[in-house]
């Protein structure tokens, strides 16, 4: 087996809001082309685990490394410009701009337009379009949405909004994707759908981080990581963490399997 | 289809009869006040593209203040020509612009408006207190008026005694700062202004830096209030701070509403209809603010996206309603 390169490597992190830990002495990495699934009750932690990991919390104490370079604390639009894409819990998205304009929008880093090059409309400029339009159209075919693409982003049915958010997050080229309930509110059809969008992010070699509690999902994961008050009490793949008794009791409150 | 045809005539035909308009008019009266429409265009259009980052500032006359007074004391004191001084006083709007938004692009929505407000207030304080050179709330007199152009090969152009070319001259500035405003709107840098305003979170999450695109936008704007303060300054050859105060600040932004902030030409629409009007009717004069507040009323029940939405809003109406029509003849 090749060896792999860790890809997001977090140590000791902690995040305390008052006096309440949301999250406390969390360690865990992942590795190129891999799939980690982040587990836990509600109120766990998972979503502050990726606020802290993009920048839009700032960590008490700990270390975020991305590729080698320290991440913790810094902003949020330079996370994302290392390649640290993300999708939110809720379909957060350009509600007034159709999906087209949705993803191109999301093409800031690659290609850069200058303030006056915009104004002049330039032949670069021009060509920047171009690939720009070229590159949200392929996205959209990824996630299957290019026959929605002149549809409002806030007329579109939940389900594809969240397809959407994947297809802008995919727009920064990232390294790693941290998807927030990807499939949360979606009809079984959906799901089908966004796992196949999934399976397909992962062949383009982009390490994927799921938050989701949807168990089919939690089958495509190479490993689980499991958290409760935002302490890590399990770790492996799905088959093993699902019978571990810490992670049964996080979940049904008592120590043994109900059978 | 119809309706892209109809803006590819309507826009130069406007064109076309604003500059054939005095042979039409030859009232100076009049022309006084297109001028300051067209100099109120410029500060509103300006305004608008501030709103687009989803900031909504309540002290865009006070950066028009800081273009005229620098644009008036350069030339005043200094005896610089006009036609530099302008500039300058877009350059100062604009520097004035940064140094104020820097601190504010942790404040958003609301919370931006209001401290805007008192960063404007602030700022026409300020030029209360430097007596020395503003004149103070007695107002700075003198000031140079815009100088004649004398090319060669070219009849010379004289300002001071003709409203006509002022016009002219305001006319030609007001549509090159339009059409650089438009330009910016229309690039990336409007669609990541327009990102950052509907979604910030979104927005840095692929990577759009906030701060920077919300300063950009105030850079961008206030050069241009500058601009249109420094016509200002030199046109009415007469400054007062209460010109920029909270009230001005306060009409700029309804002007921008009233015409509809969706639309590119709504403040320019909206800055005819609210100039024009109460100046047709100034015999009235102490009705002024009533008619002001008839034509929002107005607006805000029937035109929510401003006078500049009305015609979509037509539109729509009609198509519902032949829509409608199909259904009763199938039925």
């Amino acid at each position: 087996m090749e060896r792999l390169f860790t890809v997001l490597k977090i140590s000791g992190l902690t995040k305390n809001f008052g006096g309440l830990a949301a999250v406390e002495n969390l360690s865990m990495h992942v590795q190129e082309g891999e799939i980690v699934g982040l587990m836990g009750p509600n109120g766990a932690g998972k979503t502050t685990v990726f606020n802290l990991i993009t920048g839009f919390i700032k960590p008490s104490e700990g270390n975020i490394q991305f590729q080698d370079r320290e991440i913790s604390g810094k902003k949020p639009h330079l996370i994302a410009s290392w390649g640290i894409g993300r999708t939110f819990q809720f379909a957060y998205l350009f509600p007034d701009f159709t999906v087209l304009e949705n993803v191109m929008a999301s093409f800031y880093l690659y290609p850069k337009c200058g303030f006056w090059e915009g104004v002049f409309k330039s032949k670069s400029y021009q060509k920047k379009e171009a690939i720009i339009l070229e590159q949200a159209i392929d996205i959209l075919q990824l996630v299957g949405l290019d026959k929605e693409k002149d549809t409002l982003g806030k007329n579109l049915p939940h389900g594809l909004q969240k397809l959407l958010t994947m297809a802008r997050a995919m727009a920064i080229r990232p390294k790693i994707l941290l998807l927030d309930e990807p499939v949360g509110g979606m009809y079984f059809d959906e799901v089908n759908l966004a796992i196949s969008v999934i399976e397909r992010i992962r062949q383009q070699g982009t390490a994927l981080v799921l938050v989701e509690h949807n168990m089919r999902l939690m089958h495509l994961c190479d490993r689980v990581v499991v958290i409760h008050f935002g302490k890590k009490i399990a770790e492996g793949s799905y088959e093993e963490v699902k019978n571990h008794k810490d992670v049964v009791r996080a979940y049904f409150g008592h120590a043994t399997t109900p059978h | 289809m119809n309706g892209i045809n109809l803006k590819k005539v309507t826009l130069p035909f406007i064109l076309l009869c604003l500059f054939f308009l005095p042979a039409v008019i030859r009232s100076p009266y009049y022309f006084h006040t297109l001028n300051m429409t067209l100099i109120y265009i410029i500060a509103a259009s300006s305004l608008r593209t501030i709103a687009l980052s989803g900031q909504i500032s309540i002290a865009h006359a006070a950066f028009m203040a800081v273009g005229a007074y620098v644009s008036a004391i350069l030339a005043k004191y200094l005896g610089w020509s006009p036609w530099v001084t302008i500039p300058m006083g877009g350059i100062a709007g604009m520097l004035a612009g940064v140094l104020v938004g820097y601190p504010l692009v942790r404040v958003r929505a609301i919370y931006f408006s209001m401290v805007s407000l008192f960063s404007g207030m602030a700022i026409v304080a300020l030029i209360g207190v430097c007596q020395t050179y503003t004149g103070g709330d007695a107002g700075l007199i003198g000031i140079p008026p815009l100088p004649a152009i004398d090319l060669p090969w070219l009849p010379k152009i004289v300002f001071v005694t003709s409203k006509v070319n002022q016009y002219y001259f305001f006319l030609l500035l007001t549509m090159a700062c339009l059409f650089f405003l438009h330009r910016v709107e229309t690039s990336r840098t409007g669609t990541n202004w327009s990102a950052i305003s509907q979604s910030y979170l979104v927005a840095s999450s692929v990577g759009i830096n906030e701060a920077k695109y919300r300063v950009m936008a105030l850079a961008v704007g206030c050069f241009f209030a500058g601009i249109a303060g420094a016509c200002y300054a030199h046109y009415t050859m007469t400054l007062t701070s209460s010109t920029f105060g909270f009230l001005p600040s306060i009409n700029l932004l309804i002007y921008v509403l009233v015409g509809g902030v969706g639309n590119f030409f709504g403040p320019v629409i909206g800055t005819a209809v609210l100039v024009i009007i109460p100046e047709t009717f100034r015999w009235l004069k102490e009705y002024v603010p009533f008619i002001f507040g008839g034509i929002m009323l107005i607006v805000a029940f029937l035109m929510p996206q401003g006078i500049s939405g009305l015609v979509t809003q037509i539109k729509e109406r009609i198509h519902r309603n032949s829509k409608n029509g199909e259904v009763v003849h199938r039925a």
